[in-house]
């Protein structure tokens, strides 16, 4: 069966290219020009992913975002113009899983809807428990962490710290959701703690600190767990 | 020895009333001097000291109490036309009075000069009042400045009063402003008053008053004025300061919002483009011949959309910097019309178009690219605002004296009656559309535009949609165009 994706855009000829280029990737896809649109079509017929414009005529992007976690999951990669960091926090805030800036390159497109609906996929109850990238190895279930063969040594923090953005891994985590998935903290702005210890398992496990490969900086907004191959 | 001007005169003036008082009293006095006794006499003689102490001050009552001491003494005391005193109680007496008449003078005088002084004092405070009354509101320099040379005019009967405002320390910003007149030869000023302003600046009075210098206490006053003068400057200054900041903090908001519709407009098409592009270079990416059909014309059309929005941000710089001239030809506006309806794809798919354009229209003189540009931005303005599958109405006809009536009507939500005009104004977007994509450049363009062309648009409400209009002159002659210039 086809993989189904949303496209909310206000813009026909958005719509109209990523209809074609989807379509040829074997995507089933439907589109909406409104936020009031995309809400009836995702109720009717639930999509495994939904790409949202923010700026749409009725109503803002966020709002339906919000709508729609308010009774699904589905992954919601949002597209915009609007390239402020707060507007990018607030979306991800919201509930969406990803944030693409426009103009942007449909590989760039195409991988992030891969990671979105291979988190879906995990959501239900296939939860990988050894992430691999390059060579670095994490055994969630062993609380073992290896860099080319070698065990890495972390703290109890640094370990839950890591254990969560490579559980997550490719997508963008905010500030505040790792604060407080790891640390607990609600509504803080304790940022430079997150730098210290984001900056401990850059020393720990990249080759090269000073251009990580795993542990990247989203400027402004939080920071995402790379996996090559 | 000067001339006799009137400051001499004011001086000598109250001198020659003692003079006259006490010889009429002594004249008077001598009719009745066999009725009255000495004693009568002498309090007779007070009278004219307490008048004239009363009208001229201390110096003309001394005077007065002394020529009356001497005509007493002359006239009434025996022996008579001598000044000698035979008898002691006849000398107690004369001391006697001219010591009570001293006392009195200089009673009286002190009165009346806290009298005066209360006088003066309300006189100043009027005049204080109601110069701050003139100058109260009063936004301009140059006006403030003549306000003031006026008062001071009109207050201190000055020959002439010339008020200078230096603005900035350095003393380029000047303003002069002179009243009265300046017929004769030119003249040190009989007083100047310069005030630093607070901010650097210097204002100076100056003030002839030929022939009666100024009294301390006009001195005091004048300062007073000037500084009331100094004060309505600065807050002149403060006021503008404010307005400028207000003004530059709207072009700023003006220049934010410009900044982030053109880049939204400018990104948009470029996103489809770029995603079109990397999608058509990919190898990841199966197309089949179909779909890369799509991608190319949706390419095309995007650079066109592109292309019409840089056009409209150069037609624009073009207006604000008046150098937009029409190319004036005669051109069919049925043509142009029907041009920009075969190009533009969208709007003939979308929206009913109902054309009525009169067979035998005659040609009008106008830029066929810019009435392209015109008609182009209202018919994208209808398919931004009214709904697809209504009705759009381009009616043209012969207007008034020498003029042609172009309207397009659509079925667009009303607009507030304050916002008709509006809507015209450079990058203005109307609230409760934000998320109407567009630059609030279109219109603007078309009124530009229009108005080269010698002509007017305005918006209008109608009972099942909203309506743009413009004329344009039917005639344009350089010999015509000439006639506008002059008038201008």
């Amino acid at each position: 069966m086809l993989t189904k994706i949303l496209v909310v855009d206000d813009e026909p000829q958005i719509l109209r290219a990523l209809k074609t280029i989807l379509t040829a990737n074997q995507f089933k896809v439907t589109t909406a020009s409104t936020g009031n649109d995309a809400l009836t079509l995702a109720a009717a017929q639930p999509p495994d992913v939904i790409i949202l414009d923010l700026s749409l005529p009725d109503m803002d992007g966020l709002k339906v975002c919000e709508e729609l976690r308010a009774w699904t999951q589905v992954p919601i990669i949002i597209l915009s113009v609007r390239d402020n960091e707060k507007e990018k926090v607030k979306a991800l805030d919201k509930g969406a899983d990803d944030y693409l800036t426009k103009p942007f390159g449909i590989e760039e497109l195409l991988a992030r809807i891969r990671v979105a609906l291979k988190h879906a996929s995990q959501a239900m109850g296939i939860q990988q428990s050894v992430i691999t990238s390059g060579t670095l190895v994490i055994d969630l279930s062993r609380h073992l962490i290896t860099l080319s063969g070698k065990e890495v040594k972390l703290t109890a923090t640094e370990y839950k710290l890591a254990a969560y953005l490579a559980s997550n891994a490719d997508r963008v985590l905010t500030h505040q959701t790792i604060l407080s998935h790891v640390w607990g903290f609600e509504d803080s702005d304790h940022t430079e703690y997150l730098r210290v210890f984001i900056g401990q398992l850059r020393k720990k496990m990249e080759i090269n600190p000073n251009s990580p490969k795993y542990f990247i900086t989203e400027p402004g907004v939080g920071y995402r767990f790379v996996t090559y191959e | 020895m000067q001339k006799w001007d009137r400051s001499t005169y004011e001086r000598i003036f109250p001198f020659l009333y003692p003079i006259l008082a006490v010889s009429s009293v002594t004249g008077i006095l001598w009719f009745l001097r066999d009725e009255l006794n000495i004693q009568v006499i002498s309090l007779l003689y007070l009278l004219p000291v307490v008048f004239i102490s009363r009208i001229f001050g201390l110096l003309p009552a001394i005077l007065t109490a002394i020529l009356s001491f001497f005509c007493y003494n002359y006239f009434f005391i025996s022996p008579r036309f001598t000044l000698a005193i035979r008898q002691t109680q006849d000398l107690i007496s004369l001391i006697v009075f001219l010591i009570i008449a001293i006392v009195i003078s200089q009673l009286l005088n002190q009165d009346r000069q806290n009298l005066m002084a209360v006088i003066e004092r309300e006189r100043e405070v009027t005049y204080l009042y109601e110069l701050n009354i003139a100058l109260t509101g009063l936004k301009d320099g140059r006006e403030i400045s003549r306000i003031l040379a006026e008062k001071i005019y009109a207050t201190f009967n000055a020959d002439r009063v010339e008020v200078m405002i230096f603005q900035t320390p350095d003393r380029t910003k000047k303003i002069s402003v002179s009243v009265g007149n300046e017929t004769r030869e030119p003249s040190d000023p009989d007083f100047i008053i310069p005030i630093s302003t607070a901010r650097g600046g210097e204002e100076i009075v100056q003030i002839w008053r030929f022939g009666l210098p100024f009294s301390p206490v006009e001195q005091k006053m004048l300062n007073t004025f000037a500084r009331q003068g100094t004060l309505a400057i600065e807050r002149a200054y403060l006021i503008d300061i404010n307005n400028r900041t207000k003004i530059l903090e709207e072009s700023d908001k003006l220049k934010t919002s410009l900044l982030s519709s053109v880049s939204h407009e400018l990104r948009t098409p470029l996103a489809t483009i770029k995603a079109a592009v990397s999608s058509l270079r990919s190898k990841t990416v199966n197309l089949d011949a179909e779909s890369r059909y799509e991608l190319l014309s949706a390419i095309e059309e995007e650079t066109d959309r592109l292309n019409h929005l840089v056009g409209n941000l150069l037609d624009m710089s073009r207006i604000e910097s008046g150098v937009l001239n029409p190319q004036r030809g005669w051109n069919s506006m049925a043509e142009i019309v029907y041009g920009v309806l075969k190009r533009m794809n969208t709007i003939r798919q979308d929206y009913v178009i109902d054309i009525e354009i009169p067979d035998e229209l005659p040609y009008v003189p106008v830029d066929y690219i810019q009435m392209d540009q015109v008609f182009t931005n209202l018919f994208s303005n209808c398919t931004k605002y009214a709904p697809k599958g209504s009705k759009i109405t381009v009616r043209i006809q012969l207007w008034r004296e020498k003029q042609m009536l172009i309207q397009v009507k659509n079925q667009s939500p009303h607009i507030a009656e304050d916002q008709l005009e509006r809507i015209f104004d450079k990058f203005y977007r109307m609230d409760g559309f934000e998320n109407v994509t567009g630059t609030g450049l279109g219109l603007s363009i078309c009124k530009g535009i229009i108005e080269a062309h010698g002509g007017k648009i305005w918006a209008e409400n109608e009972p099942d949609g909203l309506s743009f209009n413009f004329s344009i002159p039917r005639f344009w002659e350089s010999s015509a165009l000439k006639a506008v210039k002059e008038e201008i």
